[in-house]
């Protein structure tokens, strides 16, 4: 009944270490202080935590799409499609 | 220096990460009472949840104890029905809902307070080798106490409902649906809870990304104060995993029952 088991996507480990890491550095640059590069390193910490996962999703869908695991790499499709259609509803 | 709100995020998403919830439902109240505006402590509850979740699943996914499949397939549901919520709110009062979503902790944590024991066994057929999800299904294995557990989703339709009534009812109160995910994901669904936690600490990320995003356009965050809620719930998301980790599944499920007490309590309050 179960499949081989999955390795899991590459690359998303290394995202998910590089993202919190950037996000806790510029996240502690942009608390220090009330300048211009304070502020910019808090927008990227925030930019971070927003983008990573969305990214993660992404990367699901394709390394799901490429060992053939056609259905879950359709559903993490759809997931970004909602998540995008659903922020541009909330928007509007 | 925010150091109110670093201090309370960090707390909030060390019992955020250690459950599955996010702990934005404990923070915003939390930040209200210290003073914040309901209307900018909103976008700092998503900041927590995005940072506690990011920080969490770093540490989550190396030990493959999240299943991705499982998460994006519940969370399909759990998104589709946010956006019906978003689209339909109004037609139910404030109160009202508040006081279902209460209802709804309150039930979860019974449910998972009176199980006793464990579910899925240890198999001892299985090796290190065998940890990770598996393609194509909803099953996997994970490792507690140096031994291999193997398991399967179970009811994914029952499941699957209840968390787009979840996000539909999120989207409707504007409130996030973790406390009602984790139970889902663990007692209608049989995912062991320590999976079941982590698997929605990974979808919680997501819903809160992408209401952050929505917030950041309409320019709605202080920087200054999302940074500071940022560097502790990062903080708190790491030491949340860290002893989730260090926790037996019941002792798990213990916690996570108390905390939706607490949520169930907060949310009556608040209504």
């Amino acid at each position: 009944m179960s499949g081989p088991i999955d390795r899991g996507a590459p690359g998303v480990g290394l995202l998910l270490r590089v993202g919190v890491v950037a996000a806790f550095v510029s996240a502690v640059v942009g608390m220090v202080g009330d300048s211009t590069v304070n502020h910019v390193a808090a927008a990227c910490a925030v930019g971070v935590v927003i983008a990573v996962p969305l990214l993660r999703v992404v990367m699901l869908a394709g390394h799901w799409a490429r060992v053939g695991d056609r259905r879950y790499a359709a559903t993490a499709a759809a997931l970004v499609a909602v998540a995008v259609c659903g922020a541009l509803i909330a928007l509007i | 220096m925010q150091w109110t709100e670093l201090l309370l995020s960090f707390a909030t998403s060390v019992v955020g990460a250690l459950g599955g919830l996010g702990g934005a439902i404990l923070l915003v109240p939390l930040l209200v009472l210290t003073g914040v505006s309901p209307r900018a402590a909103a976008p700092l509850g998503l900041v927590s949840v995005a940072g506690g979740s990011l920080s969490a699943s770093a540490l989550q996914a190396r030990e493959r104890t999240v299943n991705h499949r499982i998460g994006v397939t519940t969370e399909l549901a759990a998104s589709t029905g946010a956006v019906i919520g978003v689209l339909a709110s109004g037609l139910v009062s404030d109160t009202f809902l508040q006081r279902f979503l209460a209802l709804v902790a309150i039930a979860a944590a019974v449910l998972g307070g009176r199980r006793k024991g464990v579910r899925n066994l240890p198999d001892p057929a299985l090796s290190t080798d065998d940890v990770g999800e598996h393609v194509g299904s909803l099953s996997g294995a994970y490792v507690l106490d140096g031994q291999i557990v193997p398991y399967r989703a179970r009811r994914l339709l029952a499941g699957s409902g209840l968390f787009a009534l979840s996000g539909l009812l999120a989207g409707m109160a504007g409130a996030s649906g973790g406390f009602v995910k984790t139970p889902a994901t663990s007692e209608v669904m049989h995912v062991p809870v320590r999976v079941a936690a982590a698997t929605t600490t990974f979808t919680i990320g997501l819903t809160a990304a992408t209401g952050l995003g929505v917030m950041a356009m309409q320019g709605r965050l202080d920087l200054h104060e999302c940074a500071a809620v940022c560097v502790g719930s990062v903080l708190g998301g790491r030491v949340g995993a860290l002893a989730q980790t260090r926790l037996s599944p019941p002792q798990v499920r213990r916690v996570l029952s108390a905390l939706l007490v607490v949520v169930g309590v907060i949310l009556l309050v608040r209504a």
